[in-house]
């Protein structure tokens, strides 16, 4: 097996094995559907390319790229990037959403505290 | 926090904001008679200042004062801030250490970048404020009241100042300055450096401005 087929055989490996991850754990349901159905295509485009590598240099050349290395590349760090910014998004709406629950938790502590000093004092 | 409480006028009551802290911070308080209400994670200046406002908004006072703890404001110049609000029927009186007696000895980064973000909030807003990230205020409850929803809505968890002003100028509020003098922090350091503070203070203005 040449370079190439072994790194296309390492592809088929963690396609499958993700496939199956992905799979495990939404059925312990730690992932949504929508997660689930996301990296399950991931999956599945990782295996079909490492299947049938002309896929790849079908697909790069469509976008003008040569060399399918540099197109997996490209995709990868579009991928990484579409996926930090997602979680920076996400990110910022939790931290809102502790911050005002927070605040909420704080306050109604102080009613109940309050609440009860008035009591005791009638 | 003891010298903070201990200076505090007669006929003022206490609402300490604990945000998160380990020390003896709420027990002191409350051996000086003042009510504590406290978050149960450190959430920032800015979202301490919010439930301070929300929990005051609970009772029925006339005004509501806002001070730090750290013994930079002094607790005796409250009386000048509600005098001044009955005198001149303003919505918020706020305090301006450039206006007061020893501005001089204040942090160079403060010095320094103050008046530029003064001079920008006051574009912004319309008001005419010298010291606009002073944290010595005093609200009309009334006013503060008719804008109990915008409060749940501030989101700057540390530099609260810019968006409060650009939000309470949307809502129509008037502001009017006085001097006050700057005591030195009892305890702690300020965390606020040249940097951290400019760029804290655009970062609010910029997203406020995009809310609609």
């Amino acid at each position: 097996m040449d370079f190439a087929g072994g790194l296309f055989a390492v592809g088929f490996i963690i396609a499958v094995v993700f496939a199956l991850l992905t799979l495990y754990l939404f059925i312990k349901e730690r992932m949504t559907v929508q997660q689930f159905l996301l990296w399950e295509c991931v999956s599945v485009i990782v295996l079909i390319s490492s299947l049938f590598p002309r896929v790849l240099e079908w697909a790069a050349g469509l976008i003008g790229i040569t060399q399918r290395g540099i197109f997996v590349l490209a995709i990868g760090i579009l991928g990484a990037y579409i996926l930090i910014y997602t979680l920076g998004v996400y990110q910022r709406r939790n931290d809102q959403m502790v911050r005002r629950l927070n605040q909420e938790i704080a306050l109604l502590r102080y009613q109940i505290e309050h609440s009860s000093l008035k009591e005791d004092e009638n | 926090m003891g010298h903070v409480l201990s200076r505090m006028p007669a006929g003022v009551d206490v609402i300490l904001v604990d945000d998160g802290s380990t020390d003896k911070t709420a027990e002191i308080c409350r051996s000086y008679g003042g009510r504590v209400i406290k978050h149960p994670v450190n959430l920032g200046q800015g979202a301490a200042v919010i439930t301070g406002f929300r929990a005051c908004l609970l009772h029925e006072y006339d005004v509501i004062i806002e001070l730090d703890g750290d013994g930079q404001h002094d607790p005796a110049d409250i009386p000048r801030f509600v005098d001044t609000m009955k005198s001149t029927g303003v919505d918020i009186v706020v305090g301006s250490r450039i206006l007061g007696s020893n501005y001089d000895g204040a942090p160079y980064a403060r010095r320094t970048v103050l008046p530029y973000l003064t001079w920008l909030i006051n574009q912004i807003t319309g008001y005419e404020l010298t010291d606009s990230m002073c944290g010595f205020r005093a609200f009309r409850t009334s006013s503060l009241r008719s804008i109990a929803h915008v409060l749940t809505e501030m989101q700057e968890p540390q530099y609260i100042a810019a968006e409060m002003f650009i939000r309470f100028s949307r809502a129509g509020l008037s502001v009017i300055e006085i001097p006050i003098d700057l005591s030195d922090r009892g305890t702690g350091l300020s965390y606020k450096g040249f940097v951290r503070y400019g760029w804290g203070i655009s970062r609010a203005i910029l997203r406020t401005l995009m809310e609609k």
